[in-house]
């Protein structure tokens, strides 16, 4: 597994990086170039490292290595086509994740960040729709069941496009730059990664990546299939792409405003469940 | 001496981890075991090894903690 780990973390940072490109090019910057979020996670493992005398030394630490140990499970859940509850189970340890690493580096920015990423927690509501939606279209929630589904029946994405909506709004919410990135916005300098510089943050690049490229190839799995693997690249790209297009042009939203939007979201989600429930 | 100490945890770790990449190819049983010593052992060695080779390891300082 270790030899599909490494190079799906350089396509996570890569895409990282092609996700700036787009996004500078939209607004009319050259931008970095694509392989930048590489470089930036090297240039972080070289820098001199400290912990914050206001930091909770252990959970400060150990909040990186969870963070990568997360997705690095993720990862593998993904690619052996496992159950798609444990992928909700992960989310829902990232929310931890997110928030003690806010709060363990015992900086004010960082807390805020913190209880932005409580207040977010909105944004895996869709998520639990996506996954009891695709339970009362395919019967399955193993994703290798629900890859072999659409071999016989047609993609997901044309035959249950809300829930791909969702799962793509999910998506869209864990994106740097997104209109729902309220929890590193910059008015807060870098919300709940303020703090954890140097090492911790080549850490944490990598975890991010991680996640990154595990969400989008489960999109893929989940409602395009199973396909030859440079194509779910290729669609894994596009995917990107349509995100940075999004993330260019929508301003980030309030953090009000972005737990409104995510309920409307799922509320949508439900009824669309309900209708399809009692036609089945 | 802690940068020995992070080297040495690094290379452990790397060899943990192809160690049980292998047993997860053969399928050893369980094969949920290989799949949980590299969920376990990954980030340790990821971070000994930025660790060992970062600038260097100084005290803490004071972040700026509010007006």
């Amino acid at each position: 597994m270790i030899f599909e780990l490494i190079p799906a973390i350089f396509a996570g940072l890569l895409f990282h990086g092609i996700h700036r490109k787009v996004i500078a090019r939209i607004q009319g910057r050259p931008g970095p170039p694509v392989w930048q979020e590489i470089l930036h996670t090297l240039k972080f493992s070289f820098k001199q490292t400290w912990i914050p005398k206001t930091a909770s030394m252990p959970m400060f630490v150990f909040i990186v290595a969870a963070s990568i140990a997360i997705w690095t499970g993720a990862f593998a859940l993904v690619i052996s086509g496992g159950s798609l509850l444990l992928l909700f189970a992960i989310f829902m340890l990232h929310k931890i994740t997110e928030h003690g690493l806010g709060l363990s580096s015992g900086s004010p920015y960082g807390k805020f960040g913190a209880i932005r990423s409580v207040m977010s927690a909105a944004s895996e509501i869709p998520l639990f729709a996506t996954i009891a939606g695709i339970y009362v279209v395919t019967g399955s929630l193993i994703i290798s069941d629900i890859t072999e589904y659409q071999a016989i029946h047609g993609p997901l994405i044309i035959s249950a496009f809300p829930l791909a909506a969702a799962m793509y709004i999910v998506i869209l919410s864990k994106m740097h730059y997104g209109p729902f990135s309220i929890i590193e916005a910059k008015e807060i300098v870098s919300g709940n990664r303020t703090e954890h510089f140097g090492v911790w943050r080549a850490g944490l690049e990598v975890a991010y990546a991680l996640k990154t490229f595990v969400l989008l190839l489960a999109f893929v799995l989940l409602f395009i299939g199973a396909l030859p693997w440079w194509l779910v690249f290729v669609i894994m790209l596009i995917l990107l792409i349509s995100l940075s297009f999004i993330c260019a042009f929508t301003p980030m939203l309030s953090p009000f405003d972005a737990v409104a939007m995510q309920t409307v979201i799922t509320g949508i989600i439900a009824v669309y469940i309900v209708v399809i429930g009692v036609i089945r | 001496m802690k940068k020995a100490l992070y080297l040495g945890l690094a290379i452990i770790t790397a060899m943990i981890l192809v160690s049980a990449s292998f047993a997860s190819l053969i399928r050893i049983e369980p094969e949920w075991l290989p799949v949980v010593i590299i969920v376990l052992a990954f980030p340790v060695c990821i971070l000994s090894l930025f660790l060992w080779w970062n600038a260097s390891n100084i005290e803490g300082d004071f972040p700026f903690t509010g007006y």
